[in-house]
């Protein structure tokens, strides 16, 4: 018999895919990723034009173009899908009950930058949830470094900016 | 099974003859048409907020996402069953024998209790807003019920941060398991809703109590349908919520 539970409850599987789930809503920002984003030419359909030559890093795979791990075309709650997630986390399509989870914590996040709770106010899982959320936030961070020419970000182990080309030491 | 349909417009509707919501009738009279257009009468006591918990237990909804693609689930039949059990007092156009509740076909029992359940708000374009009141003391929320009812108006308190949370809180709330993390199954939160409309509501307009119009906050919350209070509270802390519309 599974064992269900809360999703906001699931320390464990909060903690295995907030990072996720952060890293991919990073690189499905338009403004923040690099590479392929370029100014906004609605000629082109609303697709960002690149000023130079498409940088596929090896070590990032083509993003699915639906944001937030929502494409439908990538199975989920298969053997498949297991061994998917296993070999590529970023590829992986996060659980419908996680992504509200993490939605909520979002948004108690953002909560918690115009207003105070006492501990009272929040769970013992949201709190735990938050503090959960900082970590993945600062690790993510962590892995990456704006360009000091152009401000696109890259990851921090990159030899140049995807963006403008300029060399890292 | 049993075509069954419902009669929704004219002078056989459940409440008859009324421009306002009743919330204490002595009993709700509901027609059902079966197959080949013969006419019955389901009568109903108003349910309380625990049929409608009885009714949100047996919905069982839940979302799978299988390779293919999307699939919701839920229990509809089998909750509207539990909920006409409840609150069915009689019957009429049926044989009449005395085990009739164990025999009333189960799509019967649906449509009889069916508009109960379709509570809608309305968009606040459609009820004839004009501007987006930035500083409003008090908000009001439109509903629609059943195929009779429009004109529901429920004029809330804003919220606080903490009753803003509590509302994320209830409406976030899914169930998964790591067995099967493609499904997601999203519990009661009815309870949830009626707790904070409880706490918001000012006063409502479009509702009687005994042919007198219900306006106080005291009537609204001790008399008030679940159903209503949890569409209400919905569609409250929905209008917040926005799209970037065409343009740049």
């Amino acid at each position: 018999m599974p064992r269900a539970v809360l999703a906001i409850e699931d320390g464990a599987a909060l903690q295995q895919w907030l990072p996720i789930f952060l890293e991919q809503a990073l690189e499905s920002a338009p403004r923040l990723r690099s590479g392929r984003d370029g100014p906004f030419d609605p000629a082109q359909g609303g697709e960002r034009k690149s000023n130079r030559e498409p940088v596929e890093s090896a070590e990032r795979p083509r993003r699915p173009s639906a944001p937030f791990g929502l494409a439908q075309d990538r199975p989920l709650g298969t053997r498949e899908a297991h061994a998917q997630w296993r070999s590529n986390p970023r590829q992986a399509q996060i659980p419908d009950a996680i992504q509200l989870a993490i939605g909520h914590l979002l948004y108690l996040d953002l909560m918690t930058q115009g207003a105070q709770f006492r501990a009272g106010e929040l769970t013992a899982a949201e709190a735990l949830g938050l503090g959960l959320l900082k970590l993945a936030r600062e690790r993510l961070q962590s892995q990456y470094a704006r360009c000091g020419r152009c401000g696109g970000l890259n990851r921090s182990t990159a030899g140049f900016c995807a963006r403008c080309g300029e060399k890292f030491r | 099974m049993d075509d069954v349909r419902e009669a929704t417009i004219g002078s056989e509707a459940r409440r008859p003859a009324r421009s306002a919501y009743e919330l204490k009738p002595d009993e709700i009279v509901q027609p059902v048409i079966a197959a080949g257009g013969l006419r019955l009468t389901h009568y109903l006591r108003p349910p309380s907020q625990a049929d409608w918990e009885a009714y949100e237990a047996e919905l069982h909804v839940s979302v799978d996402r299988p390779p293919e693609g999307i699939a919701l689930h839920s229990e509809e039949l089998a909750a509207a069953n539990a909920l006409w059990q409840r609150i069915v007092l009689r019957v009429e156009g049926y044989e009449p024998l005395d085990d009739w509740r164990e025999r009333v076909p189960l799509p019967h029992r649906r449509a009889a209790v069916r508009p109960l359940t379709q509570v809608y708000s309305i968009e606040p374009e459609a009820s004839g807003e004009q501007a987006y009141r930035l500083a409003a003391d008090r908000i009001e929320v439109e509903l629609v019920a059943g195929p009779n009812y429009t004109g529901l108006r429920h004029i809330f308190r804003p919220a606080t941060a903490l009753e803003a949370v509590e509302f994320e809180r209830v409406r976030s709330a899914a169930i998964w398991a790591r067995e099967s993390p493609g499904r997601t199954v999203y519990p009661a939160k009815l309870a949830g809703y009626v707790k904070l409309y409880d706490a918001l509501i000012l006063k409502v307009e479009g509702y009687t109590i005994a042919g007198e119009p219900c306006t106080g906050r005291e009537q609204a919350v001790q008399d008030m349908d679940a159903m209503h209070k949890q569409a209400a509270v919905r569609a409250l802390f929905g209008r917040d919520h926005a799209e970037s519309g065409p343009g740049n």
